[in-house]
């Protein structure tokens, strides 16, 4: 108990250790890697982050309605413009182009009408968006786009192939680094923006370990490509 | 017409769910709740404790069980699919078991403390005046405990419109298939659309009402008590 105290106490008068957390919200397909990079953060920096991860549709929905975050990380660039435009953000750029994947067979499989696919839905996540402008290309016709298992976002997309609920999903290139590469040519670009909501010291000094090459490489490395 | 045609269709679907799994737990759950209301010991605690699971269980453990269960590589699947030459994941029949399985015990406890209530001389009388155990069921159980069906069959329906979580996880959000209301409107909520929102939030929750105040009223303080 007393130790305990003295911890707390610690914490309460050392500057260096009483930083607050950051607290960040991600689109699904960015949390893995966004992890790897806020550990390596939280080893030379000290600095705690918090995430909270969904579709970039629910994510935009709480920041309007006061979730406190000093960043989103979100899976397009149309999210954060609307936030920015009801003055809901600070400044907005790109920090990732997505990429897709194909898992659980090849474009051949893909073809076939009575393989279930499963996408993210389109209506909210911008990856289910670009697995419908794959999935309307003349090659793929015989899918029926009404029978497509739609998941809340690409993160649930995955695991509903992953439980082997169904045979094929489009989902980003960073869940399934080893899926079939699809052709960024096929879909709109996935050009994906960060939204800063606060600037802080922290803030600042995150930011600037995101700039940092380590990062960029740690981005590409997990399935991204660089901004243009 | 106050509602769009897809809406329309949302709710359809939604009331054949709630009334295919009511009808469904209604032939499944009279038999389970008299075989509970008259047997006492380990076995039957252990099933009415399986009977109450969903009601402390968070339905994200239904539904991920479920998720395992219902893919096509598992026997339930294989044999589903063998049986109806359909799959059974990510279909309407895929969420009429996971509804039954969900609302089981709203149906069975307001039968069982029905069956509980009923005075036990009473069928030992009709059982020496002859009649058959079909006779006493449908002349002296079915009419003494009526008004216990009807809340039984009303809870059940309203609480599979209610449900939310499983149908998350199991159902993948396809229109006409398992796109149900409270599906429907998180997609709405989710894209911002808050006016269609109000418009299926607000006649859910007026319905709701309607036919919780319909069940009290027609129940009067002893719920589920038979009425002699």
């Amino acid at each position: 108990m007393i130790r305990s105290l003295t911890f707390l106490l610690v914490l309460l008068v050392n500057p260096a250790q009483a930083l607050e957390p950051l607290r960040i919200a991600v689109a699904a397909n960015f949390r893995g890697v966004l992890e790897q990079i806020n550990e390596r953060y939280l080893a030379q920096s000290g600095q705690h982050i918090q995430l909270s991860s969904a579709s970039t549709g629910v994510l935009a929905n709480q920041i309007m309605h006061g979730a406190p975050f000093d960043l989103f990380f979100s899976a397009d660039t149309d999210t954060p413009n609307k936030l920015q435009a009801a003055n809901k953000g600070l400044s907005s750029s790109c920090y990732a182009m997505g990429q897709m994947s194909l898992v659980g067979g090849d474009l051949a499989a893909l073809q076939k009408p009575e393989l279930s696919v499963a996408i993210a839905n389109p209506k909210t996540a911008p990856y289910g968006r670009a697995a419908i402008d794959i999935l309307s290309l003349p090659e793929f016709s015989a899918i029926d786009r009404d029978q497509l298992v739609r998941g809340t976002n690409v993160l649930q997309a995955f695991q509903f192939w992953r439980a082997g609920a169904v045979d094929l999903a489009l989902v980003a290139r960073s869940l399934a680094p080893e899926g079939y590469p699809i052709a960024t040519s096929w879909h709109r670009p996935l050009q994906q923006n960060l939204l800063v909501l606060q600037r802080s010291t922290a803030v600042i000094a995150y930011l600037e370990w995101l700039g940092s090459g380590t990062v960029r490489q740690m981005i590409i490395d997990a399935g991204y490509l660089p901004c243009s | 017409m106050l509602l769009s045609p897809t809406e329309l269709d949302v709710i359809g679907l939604t009331a054949a769910l709630a009334a295919t799994t009511t009808l469904i737990l209604l032939v499944l759950g009279t038999p389970l709740a008299w075989w509970l209301a008259h047997r006492r010991g380990s076995a039957a605690a252990m099933v009415e404790a399986v009977v109450a699971l969903p009601l402390v269980l968070p339905p994200t453990v239904l539904g991920f069980y479920l998720l395992l269960l219902l893919a096509p590589s598992t026997p339930l699947g294989q044999f589903w699919e063998q049986l109806t030459g359909t799959r059974l994941a990510f279909s309407f029949s895929a969420l009429v078991v996971g509804s039954v399985i969900y609302s089981l015990p709203f149906v069975v406890q307001p039968l069982q403390s029905a069956f509980q209530n009923l005075p036990r001389g009473l069928l030992q009388a009709g059982a020496t005046l002859g009649a058959t155990r079909w006779d006493q069921f449908r002349s002296l159980v079915l009419p003494l405990t009526r008004r216990s069906f009807i809340a039984a069959a009303s809870l059940g329906f309203a609480h599979t419109v209610g449900e939310f979580g499983v149908v998350l996880m199991i159902g993948g959000n396809i229109p006409g298939e398992t796109q149900v209301l409270s599906i429907a409107l998180y997609d709405q909520v989710e894209t911002l659309r808050f006016a269609e929102a109000h418009r299926l939030a607000g006649g859910l929750v007026v319905f709701s009402l309607a036919l919780l105040f319909l069940i009290y009223r027609n129940n009067g303080p002893a719920a589920w008590r038979v009425r002699i």
